[in-house]
């Protein structure tokens, strides 16, 4: 039995707006609705879901960048739910973050090395020769020479920017990494680049990976597990091999069914599951089963009462009445 | 049967304060009626100039220096903003990547909609708003007549890119330029919104030229691809012959850095190492000699010429230059 690394324990988390005229009323957003993963040692786990479903704040209440409206973030045998930021600031040393934009996510005065090292100065770790040597290394393991220290992110291809945003997360030697959409602001060839280079350094430095993104190939490549989420929800996990094989929940059939294959022949013989209408507004969720208003199985009950996570066997868990 | 569009030998270069960038260079092509032809690049290999210098919309930098754009018979190439201006939306529609930035935040859909058809199509306001209904119910927006009254912002991404669809077709033009039209939108809308193109691909006989850097979303609609790096094109051919027949290195490279979500044991991704060109500098000979993990001398030295793989399928590489010769 593999040691789990996270569990999360029925997250919710709430965004308030205030609306009228003098602020007096409150609109929810459930951004995160009760979710729950699981995550062992050394395991990737994927998170896939349209924009908007809750994914990128799933992974960003886990980091405690939002601190979580209710439920229980336990990290290695700890709950970290409700620490102060205060008493957080340790366990980010195990726990790093990859961000989707690698043009935002780096500070544009500043030079590759120091942005490499900041991480080291935040938490006080080695001395200043060591730190030096630190970031060269760091420098290496992410495919650049020391020159490349001296440059500043506008100098840097999106691809290497990518790089840098990697070599930043591991400077702290964490052994759990957040990757938020890693690869989407590249092009096709760097994709993999970075695929293969997130992969290796798993391997070689034993990390566990959560996996956010919006395309399902990928995800499925590189995830062992994956969880797919609608509106706040997950509504079906599974390996990434079962799940791709055998989708259970409808929303997932038609992510599946949705993803562009690179094959003429295939493209052209299958038939696509196509979804009525687009992802409905958060604020005003729709009442039982959130994915009701565009399923094509969705009766009465769908409506009424909102489906729990249950296990069909294998490991593989689905919230639909009708599995 | 006749080509709805023919460009030979095109050249666009920017002059920036840094020097002279060819964004494209020495780019043809011929389309005909109903044709889907793809475009595959990454960012920077000029996909995207090439289809705005044809609508000649390039702005101040940019500067078309050689070649022909001949549609309907004539070379367009030289005519002015005023000429254009009659082309753009009638003979040729355009649909382009953000649906977020391409209509008018501070007009209305039903405004934005009606005015190229009043211009075209020389309509009165109220059969311009006819016409108008038409296709946005055409393009699935229910309740359309309401929803002309709507601002952009009122619309998600996914229902913008259908106004905008609806607007390319509202003048029956006969070539349609899709200028990576799903990027910005979820793998589900896009589907839609693929399915929507296809759909009216068939109905009107519309021809397409559809730029993506998704090997994926090409595989589906188009009947011929030109894949370009560099401002160059690389490869063209069927889309049997590139995705099942590809010849040129940097072709297999784009195919093998995708993962096939069919496959059952796990492979690792081939990438193509390196990044592409600075096009300020580009190498001397093959633009792609850098990253080709086949490189040769000659390679680095000068571009190779265009070879005939067969009838359609051409490739532009010293390697199978070697091999013809050989063979």
């Amino acid at each position: 039995m593999m040691e789990t690394m996270l569990e999360v324990k029925n997250l919710n988390k709430y965004f308030t707006k205030k609306v009228g005229f003098f602020g007096g009323k409150e609109q929810v957003v459930k951004a995160v609705d009760n979710v729950n993963l699981k995550i062992k040692k050394g395991e990737t786990l994927g998170l896939v879901g349209e924009s908007g479903c809750g994914k990128t704040t799933t992974g960003r209440t886990i980091a405690r960048i939002y601190d979580p409206t209710a439920g229980n973030i336990i990290f290695r045998g700890q709950d970290i739910a409700k620490l102060s930021q205060k008493e957080i600031k340790p366990i980010r040393k195990c726990m790093q973050m990859i961000f989707q934009d690698p043009y935002a996510s780096l500070n544009p005065r500043m030079t590759i090395s120091e942005i490499i090292r900041t991480p080291l100065d935040v938490h006080n770790l080695y001395t200043k020769e060591e730190r030096k040597e630190k970031v060269k290394e760091l420098l290496n393991i992410v495919g650049f020479n020391s020159e490349h220290g001296n440059r500043y992110p506008h100098e840097l291809s999106g691809g290497q920017r990518q790089r840098v945003g990697i070599a930043r997360a591991l400077a702290v030697e964490p052994e759990f990494i957040i990757c938020d959409e890693p690869i989407s602001a590249l092009d096709v060839s760097i994709q993999a680049q970075i695929i293969n280079t997130l992969e290796d350094l798993k391997n070689t430095l034993n990390l566990t990976y959560l996996f956010i993104a919006h395309d399902l190939s990928m995800v499925k490549h590189i995830s062992d597990n994956i969880g797919v989420m609608y509106l706040g929800n997950i509504v079906e996990t599974a390996e990434s091999d079962e799940l791709y094989k055998n989708p259970v929940h409808p929303y997932t059939q038609t992510l599946l069914s949705a993803i562009p294959l690179p094959d003429p022949r295939k493209a052209k013989e299958r038939k696509r599951i196509m979804l009525e209408g687009e992802v409905p507004s958060p604020i005003n969720p729709p009442t039982g089963c959130k994915f009701h208003t565009r399923c094509k199985y969705a009766e009465k009950v769908c409506s009424e009462i909102a489906p729990e996570l249950k296990d069909c066997g294998n490991n593989h868990k689905v919230a639909c009445h009708f599995t | 049967m006749k080509n709805i569009i023919e460009v030979n030998n095109l050249k666009t270069s920017f002059f920036t304060p840094a020097g002279e960038v060819k964004a494209v260079n020495g780019v043809s092509f011929k389309l005909k009626k109903g044709e889907v032809l793809g475009i595959v690049g990454e960012s920077g290999s000029g996909k995207s100039i090439t289809v705005l210098s044809i609508l000649k919309l390039l702005g101040g930098t940019g500067k078309i220096i050689n070649g022909e754009i001949i549609l309907d018979g004539k070379n367009i190439v030289d005519k002015d903003n005023k000429y254009m201006s009659t082309i753009r939306g009638s003979k040729i529609g355009m649909i382009f990547q953000d649906p977020m930035t391409s209509l008018n935040p501070v007009f209305k859909i039903g405004y934005q909609l009606r005015e190229p058809i009043m211009k075209h199509l020389k309509l009165s306001k109220n059969e311009a708003d006819k016409k108008a209904i038409e296709m946005l119910t055409l393009v699935g927006i229910p309740d359309a007549e309401k929803r002309m009254n709507c601002f952009p912002h009122e619309f998600s991404g996914g229902m913008r890119q259908r106004v905008i669809i609806a607007m390319a077709l509202a003048c029956n033009p006969e070539l349609i330029i899709a200028d990576e039209p799903t990027t910005a939108l979820d793998v589900t809308i896009q589907a839609q919104i693929m399915d929507l193109m296809k759909k009216f691909q068939k109905d009107f006989n519309t021809s397409i030229i559809l730029i993506t850097h998704d090997l994926g979303v090409v595989a589906d609609l188009a009947d011929n691809i030109i894949v370009m790096y560099s401002g160059s094109i690389m490869e063209r051919g069927s889309v049997e012959d590139i995705f099942y027949n590809p010849r040129h290195p940097y072709t297999k490279g784009l195919l093998n850095s995708v993962p096939n979500p069919e496959e059952l044991v796990k492979k690792r991704l081939i990438p193509i190492d390196g990044q592409p060109p600075n096009l300020l500098n580009p190498p001397k000979g093959c633009p792609f000699s850098p990253r080709c993990p086949h490189a040769m001398k000659i390679c680095l030295v000068k571009k190779p010429e265009t070879v005939c793989v067969n009838e359609n399928h051409q490739t532009s590489c010293w390697l199978i230059n070697k091999d013809m010769r050989k063979g």
